[in-house]
């Protein structure tokens, strides 16, 4: 992703100038029992067919200097969440997913670029589950790519700093000094510093383009000190111990065959913080320090397409094991979960397009299910309908509008991992009925790596 | 099928849960529960092992009514700890899922039931107790669970002015007749979480006068789990007695009928479902875990009839299970020698704690310095008060021999609370460790903790450190070695010889010297309570009997390495010495052995 937005002006953005893209995807169902659809979901990832509403509208200028050198600045907001016109609450939670100014094309002959702000620093994803196996960052900071040729070689370093607990910054009130008030402190500013590298190369092999990546990313979080505050008593320091992790992995990706058709396989290792991902605030599974470094996981993923003019096939696949830090062997929080979807398609006409998605998940935790008491391994089968009306024929051909019906068969130890008190899961199987949509409009993501090599 | 079972277990160190989905193998650790020293512990309060249950720990150290991190995990991490310690046994706190907080106090302790089959999960889970039982039985240190029969936590109100919502009510103007002699019209709060007794069952009434039963109302708080208890059967309005709070502890009906302070609702354990349910539970847990012995809560809230079933039930179901010397001892908390004793009668309860020598012993001799005689006059009734013979299908020893010796516990002051000076602990401990019985040490009581009352007295026991060579970790140690050496101090008949009257400065002021023998091995105890000067086992001009052949020479085996040596005399009689707080355990020289590890 980094790469793509650097490197060339994507299809949608100007030589000079303003643009502006989009993305979004809007879904509404009903259970046909008379409440709304909802996710069926026993995996770390499920299909995106089940996903909340989400916006992204991207917002560019693109200015050249007289030599040539080309910048650019773009601003993402976003929305997410239910809408007003569905909970009449004006509450959408809104938050900017790219705000960054970068410069290419500055030094002649060599081919570099360079970015500063905060921005999504992105990868291949699995695109029927929504996730991104190997290198996916939000930061803020900035990078650098070189481009020579047909590789590429990114650096990107910045930090963070969550809010939201007491985990890296915290505000206490003290007392002013010579008054009888209170005046507001910082007690705890503690960043976590994030580095990722990131190494690839495209090999032409006829038609079709290999593409192996390498990925590296480092999390360091600095020793702290917070302050317990109670109002009943002295506010007492407690020491935080630093934390960090790495995360590892490599890509394989070819294209080329046929439009829109691709091929992935990620092979990932991460531990620590980087196990849990930049935006997460570790809070279960730490060991007794509170520190998240013991915490590991391995992930193999795939995904791909493959079309023809009437046909396309898509899939995604992943293996996951995740052992978290608190060193207790027989843990209900490790497992494996494995997850397999695929999504056939037949384009009837330019615009008509009818599809099926079939997907399985399975979850295979290492300890007893606290509710039941058993070694539950929980299983879920769905399998949905997917007709729509698209822009034209292809499995990425955006905008498109779909209904879709899907069936979610779960097991008992599925319905398990559901409270006994949640009516929503009465049964072994269910089912919703909606409509909604999706589109990219000239946006930052895109679609399949053919959209956008080196 | 293939793939989960023989590839993906195989990749990465896969663990399997499923072998902890049934129940553990029963094994069997106990011989003789004499032999054993048992030691109680809070869960909350021994160890956190694992930061991630820590749901609502309060972050005030000091407020020790909530709940402070400690699990299950904490007690495996720890085992070390207890072994260096020499304990054999412990004693755990109630394992069940409790109400979580009630007027800011936290259920940390286990006492206030909601789910009677299901584990805290504040204290890990159950393969975690597993795990633990496991642990601790590999290092022959046996499990004893606390469990409470007499009621659940706060889990309805009574309805009094069916409002329904549960209230406290202020009632009366607070007027007094014109003389100002009686009041016309006193002030009465009413809690419906918690009022007062009523022998009728709790009445509804307003102002306007009563309207029969107050209704039972179940509450709904999952966000503190004060909800309906489980299993489901614990549901019925009829299971409960439903007559309020104790406020007469001398009557006998409210004591066994009424709630228990605090709103805790009280089972009708007169009621033969009620009793099956209660079977059912309690057998459940012992397959489930394999524990060694229950400690059982308010006992003595609860019918005779009860415990006759209940006790019965259980052998019955340790046997069908190959459960061998299953220990269950209650709680009677009460200075009341022959009512302690009345649940050691025949068929019921195997053993209780010694509230008796507790309060007339520990506290009046040793803690306060009363006459060493009040020991003379509790064994005197020993037989009359205790049962004495096994019970059938139960243990091999009778009730009397098995009493549960203890300083302080839970729900009283430690000692060194009333007492601040260690070395009265330090020779309490030693008379505790060397009388007949089972010792029970109080966590923290070996890191010289000395909490007050409730729940001052519940610190957590990571405020030591865990430091194992402290003189008071050391001297308990030291005695659990002393026992597992001389078998005369666990398993052998007790024989007071010398008691005294005298608190004075008389010859033998404070002194208390018994016997243990076992066969041929004999262990001769002296103990000066007191540190106000040397006493000797004599007075105005006699010496203690002692049951040694004159010329029987006797060597000082505690304190370890003493050296002294004293030969008993043609008329069968000795005089030992003993200096302010000084405690000697004498055995015949030929008998001496090297103190085992």
């Amino acid at each position: 992703m980094l790469v793509w937005l650097v490197s060339s002006a994507l299809a949608g953005e100007p030589e000079e100038g303003f643009y502006a893209g989009s993305y979004g995807r809007i879904d509404t169902s009903t259970d046909l029992e008379g409440g709304g659809g909802d996710a069926v979901k026993v995996a770390t990832w499920g299909p995106r067919l089940e996903l909340d509403p989400y916006m992204e509208l991207d917002l560019g200028w693109v200015q050249r200097a007289q030599d040539g050198a080309r910048f650019k600045v773009l601003i993402t907001p976003a929305l997410s969440g239910d809408l007003f016109h569905y909970d009449g609450q004006w509450s959408e939670a809104l938050a900017v997913r790219n705000l960054f100014a970068e410069a290419s094309e500055f030094t002649e002959g060599a081919p570099l670029s360079a970015w500063a702000g905060s921005r999504m620093v992105r990868g291949d994803d699995v695109y029927l589950l929504d996730f991104w196996p190997l290198d996916e960052l939000n930061l803020v900071g900035g990078g650098v790519v070189a481009r020579p040729g047909r590789s590429e070689v990114s650096v990107s370093v910045g930090a963070n700093r969550l809010t939201g607990s007491t985990w890296q910054y915290q505000e206490v009130v003290v007392q002013e000094p010579g008054s009888v008030d209170g005046q507001t402190v910082v007690a705890l500013d503690r960043q976590r510093a994030l580095g990722t590298l990131r190494l690839g190369v495209e090999i032409p092999a006829g038609d079709v383009t290999i593409r192996p990546r390498l990925y590296g990313e480092v999390h360091a979080l600095p020793r702290g000190e917070r302050i317990e505050v109670d109002p009943f008593t002295e506010p007492e320091r407690v020491p935080m111990a630093s934390d960090g992790g790495v995360l590892v992995g490599g890509q394989l990706s070819a294209w080329g065959w046929a439009p829109s058709s691709f091929v992935h396989v990620w092979a990932r290792y991460a531990s620590g913080l980087a196990h849990y991902g930049e935006l997460t605030i570790p809070v279960d599974g730490l060991d007794r320090e509170y520190r998240a470094r013991d915490a590991w996981s391995f992930l193999a993923a795939t995904a791909g397409n493959h079309e023809t003019k009437s046909f396309s096939l898509a899939w995604g696949a992943y293996l996951y094991y995740k052992v978290d830090a608190d060193g207790v062997v027989v843990d209900f929080d490790d497992r494996w979960e494995w997850v397999e979807v695929v999504r056939p398609q037949l384009f009837a006409t330019d615009h008509l397009a009818v599809g099926l998605e079939v997907s399985h998940q399975h979850v295979r935790p290492n300890g007893l299910n606290p509710q039941t008491g058993a070694a539950d391994e929980p299983d879920v089968v769905k399998i949905s309908l997917l007709p729509a009306i698209q822009i034209e024929r292809g499995a990425y051909a955006r905008p498109r509008l779909h209904a879709v019906y899907t069936v979610s068969v779960l097991d008992a130890a599925a319905r398990g991992f559901w409270s006994p008190s949640d009516t929503r899961l009465h049964g072994g199987a269910q089912q919703y009925v909606g409509i909604g949509a999706e589109w990219w409009l000239d946006s930052t993501r895109p679609l399949t790596p053919d959209a956008a090599p080196l | 099928m293939i793939a989960r079972s023989l590839i993906v277990p195989s990749l990465l160190g896969c663990v399997d849960p499923s072998p902890w989905e049934n129940p553990p193998q029963i094994t069997n650790h106990v011989d003789d529960w004499r032999d054993e020293v048992i030691y109680q512990l809070m869960v909350d309060r021994f160890a956190n092992g694992d930061v991630n249950n820590d749901y609502g720990v309060t972050e005030n150290v000091g407020a020790l009514a909530g709940y402070h991190g400690g699990d299950y995990q904490g007690v495996i991490d720890n085992a070390d700890y207890l072994q260096a310690l020499g304990v054999t046994a412990v004693w755990v706190s109630p394992i069940v899922v409790n109400v979580e907080e009630d007027a800011g106090v936290g259920g940390y302790h286990g006492y206030w039931t909601q789910d009677f089959q299901n584990v805290n999960p504040h204290f890990g889970d159950i393969v975690a107790f597993r795990q633990m039982v496991e642990e601790l039985h590999a290092r022959d240190i046996k499990v004893i669970l606390d469990i409470v029969t007499n009621h659940v936590g706060q889990l309805f109100y009574y309805d009094i002015n069916r409002n329904g919502q549960p209230d406290s009510t202020v009632y009366g103007a607070g007027s007094q007749d014109s003389e100002g002699q009686f009041w016309e019209d006193p002030i009465e709060i009413v809690s419906e979480w918690d009022p007062a007794y009523d022998s009728r069952g709790i009445q509804a009434w307003t102002s306007l006068g009563e309207s029969g039963a107050a209704p039972l109302e179940w509450v709904y708080m999952p966000e503190i789990n004060r909800v309906p208890p489980n299993p489901p059967q614990f549901q019925n309005d009829d299971w409960y007695n439903r007559r309020g709070r104790v406020t007469e502890w001398s009557d006998l009906d409210q004591v066994v009928y009424g709630d228990f302070p605090g709103g805790l609702k009280d089972l009708d354990t007169s009621n033969p479902e009620v009793q099956a349910a209660l079977i059912e539970v309690f057998s459940w847990w012992i397959t489930q875990t394999n524990i060694d012995g229950f400690r059982i809560d308010t006992v003595k809230h609860v019918e005779h009839e009860f415990w006759q079933a209940f006790a019965g039930a259980m052998r019955d179901h340790t046997a069908s299970i190959g459960k061998e010397n299953f220990l269950m001892f209650g709680e009677v908390f009460d200075g009341d020698d022959a009512l302690i004793g009345s649940y050691t009668a025949e068929g019921e309860l195997d053993s209780v704690f010694n509230f008796a020598h507790k309060w007339q012993v520990f506290d009046d001799v040793f803690k306060y310095g009363g006459a060493t005689s009040k020991i003379a006059t509790l064994y005197e009734q020993r037989d009359a008060h205790y049962g004495t013979s096994p019970h059938p299908g139960g243990l091999e020893q009778a009730p009397r021999d098995l009493l549960v010796n203890f300083l302080d516990n839970h729900d009283v002051p430690r000692f060194l609370y009333d007492r601040p000076e260690p070395d009265a602990l330090a020779v309490a401990l030693v008379y505790q460790f060397t009388i007949d019985g089972i010792p029970c040490v109080y966590y923290g009581t070996e890191q010289m903790f000395a909490g007050g009352n409730d729940p001052a007295n519940r610190e957590p026991l990571w405020w030591s450190r865990y430091e194992t060579d402290g003189p008071m970790f050391q001297h308990v140690a030291t005695l659990a070695r002393l026992r597992r050496t001389y078998g005369a101090l666990t398993r052998g008949d007790f024989t007071l010889r010398w008691t005294s009257d005298h608190v004075g400065d008389e010859e033998d002021a404070h002194v208390v010297a018994f016997e243990r023998a076992d066969g041929d091995q004999v262990a001769l105890v002296v103990i000066n309570t007191q540190g106000e000067g040397t006493a000797a086992t004599a007075y105005d001009g006699a010496q203690m009997a002692v049951g040694f052949a004159p010329g029987t020479e006797l060597t000082v085996v505690f304190p370890v390495d003493d050296g002294r040596a004293y030969e008993v005399e043609a008329d069968g009689t000795l005089r030992v010495e003993v200096r302010p707080f000084e405690a000697l355990v004498l055995v015949p020289s030929a008998t001496v052995l090297p103190l085992l590890p």
